[in-house]
């Protein structure tokens, strides 16, 4: 419910327990434009990394949980509280040997159910693999973003892992399995793979008009465009994406069964990034790279504050990409977040950029002041 | 694990044991060990007797897999129970929930697990050679698909409904949708999805 008023969501609080460099803290978060300052290693980066694990259950850094633990501590925990509109929520992860979730007390056993209370955008420098590295890494971002905007995306998404996870082991079992087993998995993985790219095709059409306009603060006149290009074609009616789907299924059924993985589906299709029509993984130079990543990031960032962001509280975070950026895209930069209800930029000094933050905060030695 | 507490061996043994069984942590298991210390021999006696023959009287059903320790299972061997009736589910544990709600008046197959290749589990390692054979005696008039909705039991449900497939005999799934007694608003956006497909024409 929302009064007159009230403030809008947002994380008012952080406390970690071994968590990467911090052996114990408590840190009230506060609103709107928040600075972290401090010397490499101080432990900027390790907060943001928290407050995005509590998001998504998902570091930006790494896949080895392992890695959030301090060095001298069996596990970690991690508790972020939120608040406004009347209402506080408080998210609980406890690593030891399992993992186990709170939200207001209450047990969660799946993590579907636990991430996404609170939504975040992480800007990093590796961003730049948005638009240099391989598909998954597109296919990743708008899956991250489509759960983020509808839970029912996450549930496709993970059934049709799971289907593809068994049916790629049927493929490479297929002699023992035969014919009619694979076709038990290709009704769900057509299914399944049918709705993931109708979600998709809807989602980059939503992004559509933010990445203009982020493409336009960016690079001026230069039209920047994401296009979507599944195996199926664009057409986004459920019914004719499940059929052709299905029918790429049937004429690819001899290579899948001797290449023993399946082809064609929403895990092999492409997000296609243009500048005035040229694709920018093959012929943009490392600074428009770098401008598109930071453009995509933005867009996505808008699409969540406009669908979103003000029933769920909407976190930016930025580690160390603003060094990256030349003088005038920083300030374009700065100038386009300063109106964002909360966020978290790390910064090595923050002399330049102060003058666009609400409060500068000191990291140092496992503390925050 | 170890355990801090010095208990003498044969405890320690016993609480180890304990500990394997589903829901029972370290210090309830602490706890039933020391209990069963209490126990008259005789109790003891008996229950050590019920664990050391209990895979031996056990055996599946002849006809339906179901677990038993007569050729046919309580439901197989009973008159009263419709035979051209076959509900077929993944495990014998499965059936008592089906029995609980005591209007299915059929008889079962026990497939002994389902499709999953990443476990190596095919269609050769389920108990299917056996249902033909049922489906072949004549009299079954309809199949009941009781595999889980998550994606080996549909996939698992879907493999039957072609390999079963013959003349006169209607196959047909359990129904998934809207929990009986909750609130539609609490509902996941998938089950709705579902629950519409599957909606029933009242007028």
């Amino acid at each position: 419910m929302s009064f007159g008023g009230a403030a809008p969501v947002a994380l008012v609080k952080l406390e970690l327990a071994g968590f990467r460099s911090y052996q114990s803290l408590a840190w009230p978060v506060p609103p709107g434009v928040t600075l972290l300052t401090g010397a490499n290693g101080a432990g900027k980066t390790n907060l943001l990394e928290a407050v995005h694990y509590a998001a998504l259950l998902r570091s930006f850094r790494t896949r080895n949980l392992q890695e959030l633990r301090r060095w001298d501590s069996p596990g970690f925990s991690l508790v972020a509280t939120l608040g406004g509109d009347g209402l506080t929520r408080q998210l609980r992860v406890t690593q030891q040997q399992e993992r186990s979730l709170q939200v207001d007390g209450v047990p969660i056993i799946r993590a579907s159910d636990f991430i996404n209370h609170f939504l975040a955008v992480a800007f990093i420098p590796e961003d730049i693999g948005l638009v240099k590295g391989p598909a998954s890494e597109r296919r990743r971002f708008l899956d991250i973003l489509g759960s983020q905007l509808d839970a029912g995306y996450l549930r496709a998404l993970s059934e049709y892992n799971q289907v593809l996870r068994q049916r790629n082991a049927l493929l490479r079992q297929y002699a023992q399995f035969g014919d009619r087993a694979l076709e038990a998995f290709d009704q769900q993985l057509v299914a399944f793979g049918a709705a993931i790219i109708q979600r998709r095709l809807l989602l980059v059409e939503e992004l559509r008009p933010e990445l203009e306009e982020s493409g336009r603060q960016f690079f001026g006149d230069g039209s920047l465009l994401a296009r979507y290009t599944p195996v199926t074609g664009t057409e986004s009616g459920l019914e004719t994406l499940t059929a052709r789907l299905f029918d790429l299924l049937v004429k690819n059924r001899d290579r899948e069964k001797r290449d023993g993985v399946t082809l064609v589906g929403p895990h092999r299709d492409e997000l296609l990034l243009t500048l005035d029509t040229r694709p920018l993984a093959a012929f943009g130079s490392e600074g428009q790279c770098r401008t598109t990543a930071l453009a995509l990031r933005l867009a996505s960032y808008r699409l969540l504050q406009r669908q979103a962001g003000d029933q769920r509280g909407l976190i930016l975070l930025v580690d160390d990409v603003l060094g990256e950026l030349d003088a005038v895209r920083r300030r374009t930069f700065l100038d386009l977040i300063r109106q964002c209800p909360q966020a978290l930029i790390t910064v090595t000094t923050a002399d330049e950029c102060a003058p666009w933050a609400d409060q500068v905060v000191t990291v140092h030695d496992g503390a925050v002041n | 694990m170890p355990l801090p507490l010095g208990y003498p061996q044969p405890l320690e043994e016993l609480i180890r044991s304990l500990r394997r069984l589903p829901g029972i942590g370290a210090r309830t298991a602490e706890r039933l060990a020391l209990a069963l210390l209490e126990w008259p021999e005789a109790d003891l006696q008996a229950l050590g007797q019920s664990l050391s023959t209990l895979r031996a009287r056990l055996h599946p059903c002849t006809q339906c897999g179901n677990l038993a320790d007569t050729p046919l299972c309580l439901i197989c061997a009973n008159p009263q129970r419709q035979t051209e009736l076959i509900c077929v589910v993944e495990t014998a544990a499965q059936i008592p929930v089906i029995e609980r709600c005591g209007s299915f008046r059929g008889l079962y197959h026990v497939l002994g697990g389902r499709l999953a290749p990443l476990d190596h589990r095919g269609p050769e390692q389920l108990r299917l050679a056996e249902l033909h054979q049922r489906l072949a005696a004549g009299n079954v008039r309809e199949v009941i698909l009781a595999t889980s909705s998550d994606v080996e039991g549909e996939a698992t449900a879907a493999y039957l409904a072609m390999d079963l497939q013959r003349p006169g005999l209607i196959i047909s799934r359990i129904a998934s949708g809207v929990p009986v007694g909750a609130d539609i608003g609490f509902a996941d956006p998938a089950t709705i999805a579902i629950a519409l497909r599957a909606r029933r024409n009242l007028g």
